[in-house]
């Protein structure tokens, strides 16, 4: 039912701006702080506009160490994250996929019994079975590696479940036409099943890349040399920096330059993404 | 092109369920077949048996003499067309066409040539490098047929094409694929539940029931002398009138609650009492003069097609429905008794219990 009465019209795009202004508005915060010295920040009433540090203290958190991070630059942590939050994201779509193609299209002893293993795991987040994974881990030699961060993150429950439903409506038929068609599984999972998923894909590519650049915990177990830090491990670190005061124009700062390869990715994929979790035709 | 060997060909699924028992035919080269049935009696299963999508628990299959029971799908030098048409969505349908030849490993300008030829065929020239989406029913089922025509096959199977399309656009279709068949002079296997279809495109009928083949024929030995009351039945529309009674002492007439229902011109060559269906299509009735007639129709209502007309009513008032079709436009009230006449040539007796031909 669509009314149009110029007061409701007024009434609902003002709950609507007041949201956004509610939701922007500690992202404003951030931006804003990011620009000032230290000293602005910690006086009252912080100050609503930007500052004239811009520039300073971007170039001093991409390039220079900070004491209080622990003397790596931002930059490096950046990059932690990306190959973590990537190998994460790429690890999870490509086990998933194979374990669903296999559990959808092949016909092997407990094939339900495996589906029913992989279901199981979505009831224990990573972090219930925290300990005996870190275990596992270190007696792996996997400490402070790259392998370590990312490998244990990568068996993903959701995805396998999430690419199995989607397989189960691809039409028998097309399995048909494609065998007729003389291709072999190798061949219908690359020419057929692989382009039908690309909006799954997407969809999952965002929700994987989000998931792995935010992991906090798990970097924090696993890695003590500062050369693996992630982002956000950075930020907690800057925030709990001991005696001195929290330096809170570089972590607004620093939040902001996490922020973006997230948004990034989302821009990047939303059309695709939209699609993925819209799309009925087949 | 290529000769069928159909033997003892059956389906019997792993929980015990006979899906199919006991198929016998000889596919002579460039035949058109039609199977046809009611949902659930197992054509589609034999048609799926034939491309090697389902496995063939009895019997045998050989395609030019060569046993196929154990091959692959793609080895059986066979195409086949989908109900809803199973086009490769993210394809083009140039993509669509040829991806079945890019994995034979055939050459490229042989690919083309082939395409370049189907889609003349099809009037497909104008679509290659559209997707299946951006087509109209008829155009995805036409790409269908177009993958099947460039792989150049042995035999050609259909699985219901038609049924998804509009009535125009099947009429349309069907006269189509006749004239393909003509062209291309290939084996034709086709799968569908219609009796209309069947009729007009076949050159052997294959009507099953129930997981058995009731009778192989042409569509006129069909319709002319159906093997079993199932056949009868299920060919000719409106469908065949059929009375059970028993034969009268006299041997010419059909008793049914101890009282005469039809009296017929020549001896039955049944014994008298016995049990039996007597089957008269509608268009084999004619209008009788007074008093001559063989049967009489209370007329319950019309049905004008323009061309005929078909009339709807009881048996002698009974309760045996009964219909008969007349040329041009014709008028009668309801309730009106019309005698009956017909040949003793269009009668058709089939034994009450089992249903298999008398006459």
């Amino acid at each position: 039912m669509v009314e149009n009465r110029p007061f409701l019209t007024f009434l609902t795009h003002a709950v609507l701006i007041l949201g956004v202004v509610f939701l922007c508005f500690p992202v404003w915060m951030a931006l804003v702080a990011s620009t000032h010295g230290p000293e602005a920040l910690s006086r009252s009433p912080i100050p609503m506009w930007f500052g004239g540090q811009m520039w300073e203290n971007y170039s001093q958190l991409l390039a220079g160490g900070l004491p209080e991070a622990g003397g790596v630059p931002i930059g490096r942590m950046m990059f932690n994250s990306l190959i973590m939050a990537l190998c994460i994201t790429f690890g999870k779509i490509a086990i998933s996929i194979i374990s669903a193609y296999a559990i959808v299209y092949f016909r092997f002893p407990f094939r339900m019994g495996f589906f029913w293993m992989i279901f199981i795991t979505l009831m224990l987040p990573v972090e219930v079975r925290i300990l005996p994974t870190y275990d596992v881990v270190v007696k792996m030699g996997m400490l402070n590696t790259y392998a370590g961060l990312t490998v244990p993150l990568i068996a993903s429950a959701t995805a396998t479940f999430l690419f199995r439903q989607f397989f189960l409506t691809i039409p028998d038929e097309l399995v048909e036409a494609a065998r007729i068609d003389r291709a072999g599984p190798l061949r219908f999972f690359w020419d057929i099943l692989l382009p039908l998923s690309r909006t799954n894909i997407a969809a999952l590519f965002i929700i994987l890349f989000i998931f792995g650049w935010n992991q906090y915990l798990w970097p924090f177990l696993i890695t003590s040399d500062e050369g693996l830090y992630t982002v956000v491990m950075g930020i907690q670190r800057m925030v709990n920096s001991g005696e001195s005061l929290p330096v809170w124009h570089y972590i607004m700062g620093t939040a902001v330059l996490a922020m973006i390869p997230p948004v990034l990715v989302v821009v990047a994929m939303q059309k695709l993404f939209v699609k993925g979790l819209v799309e009925s035709e087949k | 092109m290529a000769t069928l060997n159909i033997s003892s060909l059956g389906k019997v699924y792993p929980g015990g369920v006979t899906a199919v028992s006991d198929v016998n035919v000889g596919i002579d080269d460039g035949e058109f077949i039609v199977l046809v049935g009611p949902s659930g009696c197992g054509k589609s299963t034999i048609l799926r048996m034939i491309a090697g999508l389902e496995t063939i628990t009895e019997g045998e299959l050989q395609i030019d003499g060569r046993r196929v029971n154990e091959l692959e799908p793609g080895d059986r030098d066979i195409a086949m067309v989908f109900q809803n048409y199973a086009l490769y969505p993210h394809m083009s349908v140039r993509g669509n066409m040829e991806y079945g030849l890019k994995n034979e490993g055939l050459p490229k300008a042989e690919i083309a040539k082939r395409i370049a030829e189907a889609s003349r065929t099809l009037r497909l020239e104008d679509y290659l490098d559209r997707k299946p989406r951006q087509l109209s029913g008829g155009q995805r089922q036409r790409v269908a047929m177009g993958r099947a025509i460039v792989r150049d096959p042995k035999v050609f199977l259909f699985d219901e094409p038609l049924s998804n399309l509009d009535a125009k656009l099947r009429t349309q279709l069907r006269a189509e694929l006749k004239a393909l068949h003509q062209r291309l002079g290939a084996t034709f296997i086709y799968v569908t539940h219609d009796q209309v279809e069947a009729m007009s495109l076949a050159d052997r009928i294959i009507i099953m029931n129930a997981g058995r083949v009731e009778q192989i024929g042409t569509p006129m030995d069909l319709y002319l002398r159906p093997a079993t009351r199932f056949v009868a039945d299920f060919i000719g529309s409106p469908a065949m009138n059929m009375f059970e009674g028993t034969v009268g002492e006299d041997r010419q007439s059909l008793v049914y609650h101890g009282a005469e229902q039809v009296h017929f011109a020549a001896e039955l060559p049944v014994s008298a009492g016995q049990s039996v269906i007597m089957g008269v299509r509608p268009e084999h009735l004619q209008h009788a003069a007074e008093g001559q007639g063989q049967m009489d129709l209370t007329v319950g209502f019309l049905e004008q097609l323009g061309a005929d007309t078909v009339v709807h009513g009881t048996l002698n008032g009974g309760d045996n429905v009964l219909s008969i079709r007349l040329h041009g436009v014709q008028t009668s009230a309801p309730g009106t008794r019309l005698p009956l006449t017909f040949a003793m040539e269009n009668v058709h007796l089939f034994d009450a219990q089992n249903g298999t031909r008398l006459n």
